[in-house]
């Protein structure tokens, strides 16, 4: 029992001299003034996130429902973004095309990271052979091109909402991991993690407890850089196709066949939602360069 | 560095072995196979012919358990057989060859592209960091990696049909046959792939320049008077290219996934819409095939990469 506290001691002790100073709350507070870029990417991932939350009350219109008699209508006052060819606001449809794009990225990268990670932290702690086996496989998999990866998995799976997600969690996994990994081998070498084994701190406490927490900032950073990748990679399935199956908007969906089809006569039906990936995806990448540079200087490209 | 070389070349044969396992079962879970696709298109009124089915399955070597159906394709990967297309029965090899020139063509001339947007970009960007210059850099480098590929592909097919109701010629005419309607198709396609690339190397660019000129070596070769294109060119940009040079070899995989896009856009033969078309068309054969194909390739060139970097730049360590 003695023995038990004086560990949880010797361990927390050693745990205060690594913890960060400022709290991360208060480091995301200065980058809105030190980063007006970073903050107006964020301020346009609150309005997507607003838009997708309150789409029916936001959306004038049922972006199912056909307006015959303004069928391919340029836009106008009442229907702000025009018409597509089955007479549906575009508007509306881009606005809940916002929901796909921003489910399928939080979910399908969340899953990823996740999954990344784990393997990462395993990996990376426990090195030698196991190392080497789990990164000839995320190697393998990165050699085969995300969007031909997550193609691959989607017509295995069938186009539909979720198999785009596993789809792009898949594809997400190895990048994820290669940083957690990459981090892990260099926070292990600490001698605070020397000194956390030498007085017999378990092996999972030392990865949740003393590696994790160093792993944080660039698991955070990756992930809202590939959010970006992931928004186009959504879109990239719709548009060719395997994405979430029709009638539901989604961007890509609404740029691709009848968007192309009808390119010269209403290019607004493509023109909005492809903006409106480029403005979001643009957000994502300034707020991630923005929360690169504060939370992990190291991480800079 | 010869026995790093060696073991470098040694570790891609697991990573190949890997990516054929991944692929060869994960295209196997599909629900229902090509056999079944094949008869309901090919006559709807023997649609039902169960006999039908199986000779067909037999021939393909479905009817095989699926360990063996695997043993049976390393077999043949160990000949140099990709694979047989289901489709046309043909080897997938054929069909890779056919396309390959496409695509090839078309990520060199994004390269090209991109090579020449984003160097100078970077580098002026870097000399003259923080000034109006260096953020319109920086603003357009990050902007060209949100605007999805389809997209600006769709615009650069849209504007000009509008504005001067201009298309390129549809029908691909290879290079060798007449250069300039080869051209006429490929450089909007390589010009759109190419501006998402220039961005990830104009970005690389700008910080390896800055990281460069804050060397000691810099301030002693402006301290003795060397002319300013000296120090930028022999001293600053050499030193900085190294790590430049390595994610261009790296953005391979990213430039095989982009003309997937763009030679569906641009309906161009290529390797990319090779692959789309397997994929709705449940030709395993043939989409096992490419996928292995662009893995080994991307393998290849991430090795040649890793090689070049140790072979350009004595301070990289290889064990």
């Amino acid at each position: 029992m003695a023995r038990e506290s004086r560990q949880v001691g010797i361990e927390a002790a050693v745990w205060e001299g690594v913890r960060p100073r400022r709290s991360l709350m208060l480091r995301l507070a200065r980058l809105a003034r030190t980063k007006p870029l970073g903050a107006f990417g964020a301020l346009v991932i609150a309005i997507l996130v607003i838009a997708a939350v309150f789409a029916e009350p936001i959306a004038p219109y049922d972006p199912n429902k056909s307006y015959f008699e303004s069928t391919l209508a340029a836009p106008s006052s009442q229907f702000w973004m025009g018409n597509d060819n089955l007479g549906r606001d575009v508007f509306s449809r881009v606005v809940f095309g916002s929901r796909i794009s921003l489910m399928v990225g939080l979910l399908s990268v969340g899953m990823g990271t996740l999954h990344g990670t784990l393997w990462g932290l395993i990996s990376g702690y426990i090195g030698g052979r196991f190392d080497l086996v789990v990164q000839r496989v995320m190697d393998s998999i990165m050699a085969i091109p995300f969007l031909i990866f997550a193609l691959t998995v989607v017509a295995v799976l069938g186009p539909s909402i979720m198999n785009v997600i596993l789809a792009l969690a898949f594809a997400q996994t190895p990048r994820s991991n290669r940083v957690v990994r990459g981090t892990v081998i260099s926070v292990k070498e600490n001698q605070y993690i020397e000194a956390a084994r030498a007085v017999g701190v378990p092996n999972w406490r030392i990865v949740a407890l003393h590696i994790l927490p160093n792993v944080l900032a660039p698991i955070v950073v990756i992930a809202t850089v590939s959010l970006g990748g992931a928004i186009i990679a959504e879109a990239s399935l719709s548009f060719l196709g395997l994405g979430t199956p029709p009638p539901t908007p989604t961007w890509g969906g609404m740029l691709s066949q009848v968007g192309r089809q009808y390119l010269e006569q209403a290019p607004w039906i493509a023109i909005f939602p492809g903006i409106a990936i480029s403005v979001v995806v643009l957000a994502f990448n300034l707020f991630g360069d923005a929360l690169r540079d504060v939370l992990d200087p190291r991480l800079r490209t | 560095m010869r026995n790093y070389v060696i073991r470098r070349i040694a570790l891609i044969i697991p990573s190949i072995i890997i990516v054929s396992v991944v692929i060869f079962f994960l295209i196997r879970i599909l629900p229902g196979d090509v056999v079944d696709l094949m008869m309901a298109d090919a006559d709807s009124g023997r649609a039902g012919d169960k006999k039908t089915a199986e000779a067909l399955r037999a021939k393909l070597g479905l009817d095989q358990p699926i360990y063996v159906q695997y043993l049976q394709y390393m077999g043949g990967l160990m000949r140099g057989d990709l694979g047989v297309s289901i489709w046309s029965g043909k080897p997938a090899v054929n069909e890779i060859i056919k396309s390959l020139p496409v695509t090839m063509e078309l990520a060199i001339l994004a390269v090209i592209i991109s090579i020449s947007i984003s160097i100078p970009a970077g580098v002026i960007s870097a000399l003259k960091q923080d000034t109006p210059t260096d953020y319109v850099a920086r603003v357009a480098s990050i902007m060209s990696l949100s605007v999805p590929g389809f997209f600006t592909g769709t615009l650069i097919v849209l504007l000009p049909a509008i504005w001067w109701h201009y298309s390129p010629p549809i029908i691909y005419v290879p290079f060798w046959e007449d250069p300039r309607v080869n051209l006429q198709q490929m450089l909007p396609p390589a010009f759109a792939l190419g501006a998402i690339e220039a961005g990830v190397v104009t970005r690389m660019m700008r910080t390896t320049m800055l990281e460069v000129l804050r060397q000691d070596y810099m301030r002693t070769a402006w301290a003795k008077g060397l002319r300013d294109r000296v120090v930028i060119y022999r001293h600053a940009l050499k030193n900085a290219m190294i790590p430049v040079v390595t994610i261009i070899g790296l953005q391979v995989a990213a430039l095989m996934g982009g003309s997937v896009i763009m030679e569906q856009i641009f309906s161009l033969p290529g390797l990319g819409r090779l692959t789309v078309g397997s994929i709705f068309q449940r030709d395993y054969g043939q989409l096992q095939g490419n996928i292995l194909f662009i893995a080994a390739f991307v393998l290849m060139m991430n090795l040649i990469v890793d090689i070049a970097y140790a072979w350009f730049d004595p301070r990289v360590h290889y064990r």
